[in-house]
């Protein structure tokens, strides 16, 4: 997929899939490159960043295989911040895909 | 690169950021070795997938840097901060390094103004003082008792020019600081991926 278009998504994405359920860092990258492709190392930069602007919070967690896992966990500002950027994705993108429909429909 | 070669080259990209951050940072990077091999990949795979770790490390001591300069707001945090992500990219060279140089030269001439002002201000007033009470002669060009009053004007727009400069420099302090933020997640952020 083009760059460019991943260009300010992925915090939008990460932040839709912490908003589900807490997960933590591995399970992130996994979840996201499975759908499109990411460079795995930019992730965890990329949660230190929310982490910093309060959206999200962190704990420890055992876990049964493996070691223990930091989870990542959206707090109440985490989730505003979601829902703005998801409402402004959704007016942008229908945009984008209205303009698309007319001019493939006026050119067919 | 295997998995001790990655973690040391990122421990020593991070080497700006404060230890218990440090740590916290690489710990993520152990859990994901961890994580990965339990999931079959060799460390090789993982490394390589992965990316740069000097280009991750500069990400997050800009980040670290933008942060402390946020919280803790002084002259050499921000000229840190904006150095760091300067780092990111040659892009950025052009927009961040360009505007910061517009916007101290603006904040130092007004600056300039503001204090020669100042200084302007009570020599026209002592002057014409001077000149009234016969000390001096032929100093003032035109009225003494209007040189004095000009002379309290320009020094309080001088006052004023300094003042408002302050408020400025923290209004534009505010803004290099999400300018940053916002430079850290979008144009970098796009390089990475």
């Amino acid at each position: 997929m083009n760059a460019q278009f991943k260009k300010g998504v992925l915090d939008m994405c990460v932040m839709a899939l912490l908003g589900f359920r807490d997960r933590y860092g591995y399970e992130l990258v996994h979840e996201i490159s499975e759908r499109f492709e990411i460079s795995e190392g930019s992730i965890y930069p990329l949660l230190r960043r929310l982490l910093t602007e309060g959206y999200v919070t962190t704990y420890l967690q055992e876990s049964d295989e493996g070691p223990a896992r930091k989870y990542y966990s959206l707090t109440k500002q985490g989730i505003m911040a979601r829902d703005e950027l998801i409402s402004e994705w959704r007016d942008f993108s229908a945009a984008v895909s209205d303009l698309i429909g007319e001019m493939t429909n006026a050119e067919g | 690169m295997q998995k001790d070669e990655y973690l040391k080259k990122l421990g020593q990209a991070l080497s700006g950021i404060p230890e218990p951050e440090r740590k916290d940072i690489l710990a993520d990077y152990v859990e994901h070795f961890k994580m990965g091999v339990l999931d079959g990949r060799t460390e090789e795979e993982i490394a390589e997938s992965l990316g740069d770790p000097k280009t991750i490390g500069r990400e997050y001591t800009a980040i670290s840097l933008v942060k402390r300069a946020e919280h803790s707001p002084s002259a050499g945090g921000i000229g840190r901060a904006i150095l760091a992500t300067i780092g990111l990219g040659i892009f950025n060279l052009i927009v961040v390094l360009i505007p910061f140089i517009c916007i101290i030269t603006i904040l130092a001439v007004l600056l300039v103004i503001g204090f020669s002002l100042c200084c302007a201000g009570p020599i026209l007033t002592g002057g014409a003082v001077l000149e009234m009470v016969g000390i001096v002669s032929g100093v003032i060009f035109f009225s003494a008792p209007a040189a004095i009053f000009l002379g309290i004007g320009i020094t309080c727009l001088g006052l004023l020019i300094i003042i408002g400069e302050f408020w400025l420099a923290r209004i534009l302090y505010r803004i290099g600081i999400r300018y940053l933020k916002w430079n850290i997640a979008i144009i970098h952020g796009s390089e990475s991926l």
